[in-house]
């Protein structure tokens, strides 16, 4: 069984700004979620960890393994909010090279969605 | 590319538990409702109401905004005796979609057997299972489903966890459709299709399978709740399908001119 790395470039959705700070407490909650909800086997594959960090366009990159990315996705869309601040996470798209989630990132123009 | 692959990208989803209260609604909400849905790739969903009385008002709005999501209306139950129940269900062909909140034994019960209710909501924190005795009761329906909604899974405890997958068992085994909604009960809980459905990995269900629950299965059943209200259905398997001027039959069919129906003795 070959593991191979995946890359969520992810967005949140939020009326305020988001600093790198924030990007990294989000990892950290992410992981703390992940273990809620798939326990030690959700880590089996390896830890989930911050690539990248956009914060203009309030986007990211994360890496995973290939076999827990569902895992990954689905712990992403719990979190409400990082550092006190409402967020509306979601996956823009899973690439399997580094340089393909680095182009989605740049190349990515959001769209302006206002949220309540 | 496998057949997998193309099937997953190819899927329409549809999220049916909207909850956002019908007093909140108003055509700035739907507005931004309408570019979140967008954007995370929808394309059908129902918007709840709990009552009857700001039905036009919603109908009206929902019009408004039907060009690139397609918004139906759900009508949820909460009601705590069977005689409530059945009182509501008789103003069914009002809304596409009547799901039963059940709060007791009973109102499951009878939610399962009527013909009426499209979905079944077993709220997290009451002590009622959706047993198998529900599940078999549920099998000769064409849409009625199970509900489970995504914020209800995510605030879970081992023993709720043990229940679900009980209710999803059952629910697998009699065939009775599993729907996930996100159960929203404002802008910022609202999810995208793809991220919920790994959720029900959870519980023995395949990603297939997960995403089956949030895309064809809720779909199904709007498709044929639309069929039903509309006026050309008469009953299950009969509709009409054109009208024209009645024609005289020039050559003879055997069998039908010369029939004549028995007397009864």
């Amino acid at each position: 069984m070959k593991f191979r790395q995946r890359y969520l470039v992810f967005r949140l959705i939020s009326q305020e700004n988001l600093s790198e700070d924030d990007f990294k407490l989000l990892i950290n909650s992410l992981i703390t979620k992940m273990r809620e909800l798939y326990g030690v086997k959700g880590f089996i594959y390896g830890v989930p960890f911050l690539l990248k960090a956009h914060t203009e366009k309030k986007m990211g990159i994360i890496i995973c393994n290939n076999k827990n990315v569902h895992m990954v996705r689905s712990a992403l869309s719990t979190l409400k909010e990082v550092n006190g601040k409402e967020i509306i996470p979601y996956v823009v798209k899973v690439s399997g090279t580094r340089k393909k989630a680095i182009n989605i990132l740049q190349s990515y123009t959001p769209k302006d969605l206002i949220t309540a | 590319m496998p057949p997998s692959r193309v099937d997953t990208l190819s899927r329409l989803y549809a999220d049916l538990g909207i909850m956002i209260s019908e007093a909140h609604f108003s055509e700035e909400l739907i507005h931004k409702l309408t570019l979140l849905l967008e954007e995370f790739k929808y394309k059908l969903a129902a918007l709840t109401i709990t009552s009857l009385e700001n039905l036009e008002n919603m109908k009206r709005l929902i019009e408004k905004y039907s060009d690139s999501i397609e918004y139906v209306l759900r009508l949820n139950i909460r009601v705590k005796e069977r005689r409530q129940l059945l009182k509501l269900l008789r103003r069914r062909r009002l809304v596409t979609l009547v799901s039963v909140e059940c709060s007791n034994r009973e109102i499951l019960r009878t939610a399962v057997r009527d013909r009426r209710v499209d979905l079944v909501y077993i709220p997290i924190n009451k002590r009622i299972d959706f047993s198998i005795r529900e599940a078999k009761a549920a099998t000769g329906h064409d849409t009625l489903s199970l509900e489970l909604r995504f914020w209800d899974l995510t605030k879970m405890r081992i023993d709720r966890i043990r229940r679900i997958y009980r209710w999803v068992l059952a629910a697998k085994k009699y065939k009775v459709p599993i729907i996930l909604t996100s159960g929203a009960k404002s802008l910022n809980e609202i999810r995208a299709p793809r991220d919920m459905a790994p959720l029900l990995t959870l519980f023995d269900l395949t990603l297939e399978e997960a995403l089956t629950c949030i895309s064809k299965n809720p779909l199904r059943i709007v498709n044929i709740n639309k069929e039903k209200l509309s006026k050309n259905y008469i009953m299950p398997g009969v509709k009409i399908v054109g009208k024209s001027e009645p024609y005289e039959i020039s050559t003879k069919i055997p069998g039908i001119q010369t029939y004549k129906p028995r007397k009864l003795k």
